[in-house]
């Protein structure tokens, strides 16, 4: 039967006094000690005696002899276990898919890999804003005029698509940027977002201003810029494209030459009604009539198809020369897991081989 | 403390004479044989450590940087058998053919009747039994101390531990024999009863 309060009486019983009279070798001074214990603790000698007899009963176990002799009849070789190259192949494995997460992570660095979906992971600034300059530009060959036009949301993909050419970060803030955020930039991109949704119809790309100061061919290039897709190739576009100096491109241009920084205040602006008009200035200038603005657009989806023909938004990102679209991280999460797996399988491979 | 003849012996089986070390096997292995057998109360398993035991002996002799060369040989058994003992945990070996020690014809009892062989054979799975609940550095602390006899710093030296450590196993290790024997109280001797001492006595 388990007695706890054997367990914390055993501690204190057992010194060495104790331990002697178990052992049959306690002196007088020890019994002198034990007997002191015993008044104060009654049941120590049938604990001690019972202890007792059960060292007695292991002492009278007779010794055994050695069965037969273990001398060596020779000296024993030193045996190298070699283990089967089979056993190392789980390591192998571990290493060479932790080598292509290493390289397919220094490939994207070094903009040799980029990633081929739309994923923000891994990928290169200038394959993503091609992909999404592919997608805008056909929505915007029919968003502004098609019947179900975008708003709120679609209208952003709208803007998004009018900013591309512009390299990097403005583009991306035109696309992703929240109304507040963009707001301060003077630039029509994401203005929008944030008034009230204008009629379908009228929901602009670009917003133009009408100023004709700022047209110049650079001008003219990065209006083209989202069909083409290519800084380069926007100015061979440019040069090649009948260019209508009546037609007005102040704004969008505007928008592809400078950075949200530097935009000119009022710049930019959409001239829409129902849209963010109400942040217009006083010194601004005035909306275009609603004519002048379908004008814009009917003398935009002309120059804009005529440069996108021969590129029809599904221009794969593998067709850059700078490098291989690969499904990186995708790719990156299948090599790490399967190196885990073969670590994991490694080790205990080996922990059965050693047992 | 190694004899001088157990200095030479070890000095020329360091320079590879096979006869010296067999002479030192000779001399040590019925302590060596003898612990093991306890710890893994089996014969053949006992053996088996054993030879293993002093083939690592051969091997690592180099290793030997003085002091008692028995406590040396003995902590090589321990690690083997406390090896063998891990092994068996994790992956139990049961045969009904295993020749398991009971320590039924080693219970010293002078003359007996054959109820009296019965009872101690009884007696020695019992003690076989409770050896085997112990914990492996309790039930190595008990076979050094109390089955083979060694004084507790040899023990401790044999262990690779303190002295206090091999007492302190040691104490555990004989409450809890007790109380597995005493659960057992018919196969047990009259000395070995419950009951109180004044009892006993009458």
């Amino acid at each position: 039967m388990f007695n706890p309060l054997r367990l914390l009486r055993r501690k204190d019983y057992i010194d060495d006094s104790a331990a002697a009279y178990i052992e049959g070798r306690a002196t007088e001074r020890d019994e002198a000690e034990l007997r002191a214990r015993a008044e104060r603790e009654p049941g120590l000698y049938d604990e001690l005696d019972s202890i007792r007899s059960t060292v007695s009963l292991l002492r009278s176990i007779e010794p055994v002899s050695a069965p037969r002799s273990f001398a060596l009849a020779e000296a024993p070789v030193q045996v190298r276990v070699r283990r089967s190259r089979m056993a190392m192949a789980p390591a192998a494995f571990a290493i060479a898919a932790a080598a292509v997460v290493g390289l397919l992570a220094v490939g994207s660095l070094a903009d040799v890999v980029r990633q081929n979906d739309g994923s923000s992971f891994g990928t290169s600034s200038g394959s993503s804003e091609d992909l999404r300059t592919a997608t805008n530009a056909e929505s915007e060959a029919t968003g502004p005029q098609g019947p179900a036009g975008p708003a709120g949301g679609g209208g952003a993909a709208d803007m998004s698509g009018v900013t591309v050419g512009e390299s990097g970060d403005a583009a991306r803030s035109a696309a992703t940027s929240t109304p507040a955020a963009a707001q301060p930039t003077g630039t029509s991109i994401a203005e929008p977002m944030s008034g009230p949704a204008p009629d379908d119809s009228l929901m602009p790309p670009a917003a133009p201003e009408f100023s004709t100061e700022s047209i110049d061919a650079g001008d003219t290039a990065a209006m083209v810029g989202p069909d083409i897709g290519d800084g380069a190739s926007e100015q061979d576009a440019a040069a090649s494209l009948p260019f209508d100096p009546n037609a007005d491109m102040g704004a969008s241009s505007s928008i592809a030459q400078s950075e949200p920084e530097q935009a000119e205040p009022g710049q930019g602006e959409p001239i829409v009604e129902g849209g963010p008009s109400e942040q217009l200035r006083s010194d601004e200038p005035m909306p275009l009539p609603e004519a002048t603005v379908t004008g814009f657009f009917e003398q935009r989806e002309s120059v804009q198809l005529d440069a996108v023909e021969p590129s029809t938004g599904a221009e794969s990102p593998s067709d850059d020369p700078s490098g291989f679209a690969l499904p990186l991280w995708q790719l990156q999460l299948a090599f790490a897991s399967f190196a885990v797996l073969m670590a994991g399988a490694w080790m205990i491979l080996q922990r059965r081989l050693t047992a | 403390m190694t004899s001088p003849e157990e200095q030479k012996l070890i000095q020329l089986s360091l320079e590879g004479h096979l006869d010296s070390f067999n002479r030192l096997v000779e001399i040590h292995q019925d302590a060596v044989y003898s612990v093991a057998l306890r710890m893994v109360r089996n014969h053949a398993t006992a053996e088996d450590l054993a030879q293993e035991a002093f083939i690592s002996a051969f091997r690592n002799l180099r290793s030997y940087r003085g002091g008692v060369f028995k406590a040396w040989l003995m902590r090589i058994v321990r690690n083997a058998t406390y090896d063998h003992l891990r092994r068996t945990k994790r992956r139990p070996e049961t045969s009904m053919d295993e020749n398991i020690v009971t320590f039924s014809n080693t219970i010293e009892s002078g003359e007996r009747s054959p109820q009296e062989w019965a009872q101690s054979g009884e007696l020695g799975e019992i003690i076989s039994h409770c050896l085997g609940g112990l914990s492996e550095d309790q039930r190595l602390a008990v076979v050094l101390v109390d089955i083979e006899g060694y004084q507790y710093d040899e023990a401790a030296d044999y262990a690779g531990v303190s002295i206090g450590t091999i007492k302190s196993r040691l104490n555990r290790a004989r409450a809890r024999l007790r109380d597995c024997l005493q659960s057992h109280p018919e196969h047990l001797p009259d000395s070995m009863r419950l009951g109180s001492r004044e009892d006993r006595e009458e």
